[in-house]
């Protein structure tokens, strides 16, 4: 019912097939309440004068944008406590590492196995034989801005970006570096 | 990066002391985070020669880029990419078939009285210097800073031709407009008015910490200029404006817009409407660092 109503609405003003069901969300911010990603990105489809709107691998809505109307911010940086073990997902922790929509780690880090790695952070090559704390690798994971004020690392755990299970997985598969 | 962890653990510990006392005072006002400028800031009167990388002096002119340096693994960012401008890049690509058809739409748009010519601001028909110094401007009707694509949309909507922001033809259009402005410099006034302000809120946008990722656009353009994210090379953002639209290779026309929300998204950032003021004012940031660096299109990039 919602959908044939959008899609009637859509073809009257065609400008509209990008529009915000939120509305705590910005105007200006491009999503397509009917996509089940909702973040949308523009495709210049050849020989057109219209854009074909395409969904974009994850919903970023929950996260600050440009936009002036934009009034949220970020968590100040905090200290956290590690307790106990870590008890993660080898597996799991790899496909975060390297998988773009999630951590992402290779985009910063050289991690041996991962092709077209960064070097934006120091190499995580041999990181297990390094004698660093789980606490001190659990912090950088959850808001590494506690140690490095200005880092450009992001604060994984406590902006939501990786669940708690998550980056116990990515301290698991760290481990068998 | 030659830090090692052992030093980069024993920094860390001293700076968590320091933590406790740094915590904001405006407890009302949302928690934000800016990426550093550029050491010494921007200009009020900026140039595209004051390339905080200082690598200008390798793409000031594009028919004389090194071609040692454009092969080199290690160097090639300090071309800032211009090596796949015109007049060093003339192999044909999709962005000659783009500028074609650009020139089709705007013949039929023009009519036979250079209607459409005149809408975006030129006096006689002819298009010489509308992308070089013409745009981004305040245009009084509207009552808002507009780019040529927002008004190449809005001067075919006067005649029911829909040519939406962002959208093929549209840049085909842009293209084309901007071929009449090769070899021109780039120069808008940022020193006043409305451009002054747009310029100034542009580089507030570009530097502010936004996204999943925690980074503004300053974080890539500046921070990490000239290290690699996903084995990409990260190069200045100066004298970046000077050949949009673009054909990417991975056969997409872009808008300088679209580009954006591209770099949005690669950043973790949910991307914004082309044409949204944040983009515009970012859009006369950037123009305002190309300044003296002339237009080449049609020009293609990875
Ligand atoms: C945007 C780039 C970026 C991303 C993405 C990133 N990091 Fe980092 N990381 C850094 C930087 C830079 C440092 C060094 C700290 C500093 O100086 O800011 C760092 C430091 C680290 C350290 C400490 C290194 C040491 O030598 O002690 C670990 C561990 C780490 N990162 C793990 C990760 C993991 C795991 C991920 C993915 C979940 C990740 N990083 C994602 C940039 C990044
Ligand atoms: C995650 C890193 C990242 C972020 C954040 C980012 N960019 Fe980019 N950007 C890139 C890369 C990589 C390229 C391609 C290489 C280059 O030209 O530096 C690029 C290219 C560009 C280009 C095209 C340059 C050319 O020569 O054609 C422009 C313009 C641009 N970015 C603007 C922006 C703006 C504006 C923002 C913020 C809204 C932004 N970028 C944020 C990574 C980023």
């Amino acid at each position: 019912m919602r959908k044939t109503l959008f899609i009637a609405l859509a073809s009257a003003l065609a400008v509209s097939a990008v529009a915000t069901a939120d509305t705590k969300l910005p105007d200006d911010v491009l999503v397509n309440p009917d996509f089940d990603v909702r973040t949308a990105w523009p495709y210049p489809k050849a020989n057109s004068g219209e854009i074909e709107w395409r969904p974009h691998g994850r919903d970023l809505t929950q996260w600050i944008t440009l936009s002036y109307e934009d009034k949220r911010g970020i968590p100040e940086p905090a200290t956290v406590r590690f307790n106990g073990n870590v008890k993660g997902n080898v597996e799991r922790g790899r496909e975060i590492a390297t998988h773009v929509r999630k951590g992402n780690c290779v985009a910063c880090h050289a991690i041996p196995g991962a092709a077209q790695t960064g070097t934006a952070g120091p190499s995580l090559e041999g990181y297990s034989t390094r004698g660093v704390p789980d606490s001190y690798v659990y912090q950088m994971l959850h808001d590494p801005r506690a140690l490095f004020p200005e880092t450009v690392m992001p604060a994984f755990g406590a902006m939501n970006n990786l669940t708690e299970q998550e980056i116990h997985d990515v301290m698991a598969f760290l481990k068998t570096l | 990066m030659p830090t090692t962890t052992k030093t980069l653990f024993a920094a860390a510990l001293a700076s968590l002391l320091t933590v406790g006392l740094c915590a904001s005072a405006l407890a009302d006002q949302p928690h934000r985070q800016y990426a550093p400028k550029p050491e010494g800031g921007y200009s009020s009167n900026p140039h595209v020669s004051q390339d905080h990388t200082k690598t200008y002096p390798n793409w000031t002119n594009r028919a004389n880029l090194d071609p040692e340096r454009v092969m080199s693994e290690k160097l090639q960012w300090t071309t800032n990419w211009k090596f796949m401008d015109p007049p060093f890049d003339d192999s044909l690509h999709g962005g000659h078939l783009a500028m074609d058809r650009g020139a089709e739409l705007l013949a039929e748009l023009n009519g036979s009285d250079n209607r459409f010519a005149r809408c975006l601001g030129s006096r006689d028909g002819n298009l010489k210097g509308l992308r070089a110094n013409h745009y981004p401007h305040f245009n009084q009707e509207l009552g808002k800073v507009v780019n040529l694509e927002m008004m190449i949309e809005h001067c075919a909507a006067r005649q029911g031709v829909t040519l939406q922001h962002g959208s093929y033809d549209n840049s085909a259009v842009s293209v084309y407009v901007a071929s009449h402005s090769n070899g021109m410099p780039i120069r808008i006034d940022v020193t006043q008015g409305e451009l002054k302000a747009a310029y100034d809120r542009g580089q507030e946008r570009f530097h502010l910490r936004t996204g999943r990722m925690n980074m503004a656009c300053g974080t890539c353009h500046v921070t990490l200029v000239g290290e690699r994210l996903r084995g990409q090379a990260l190069t200045t953002h100066y004298g970046d404006v000077a050949h949009w639209p673009t054909y990417r290779t991975k056969d997409e026309l872009q808008s300088l817009h679209v580009r954006f929300t591209e770099c949005n998204r690669n950043g973790g950032t949910q991307p914004l409407k082309p044409g949204s003021q944040p983009y515009v004012d970012i859009e006369v940031f950037l123009t305002a660092l190309s300044n003296d660096y002339p237009v080449a299109v049609p020009s293609a990039r990875d």
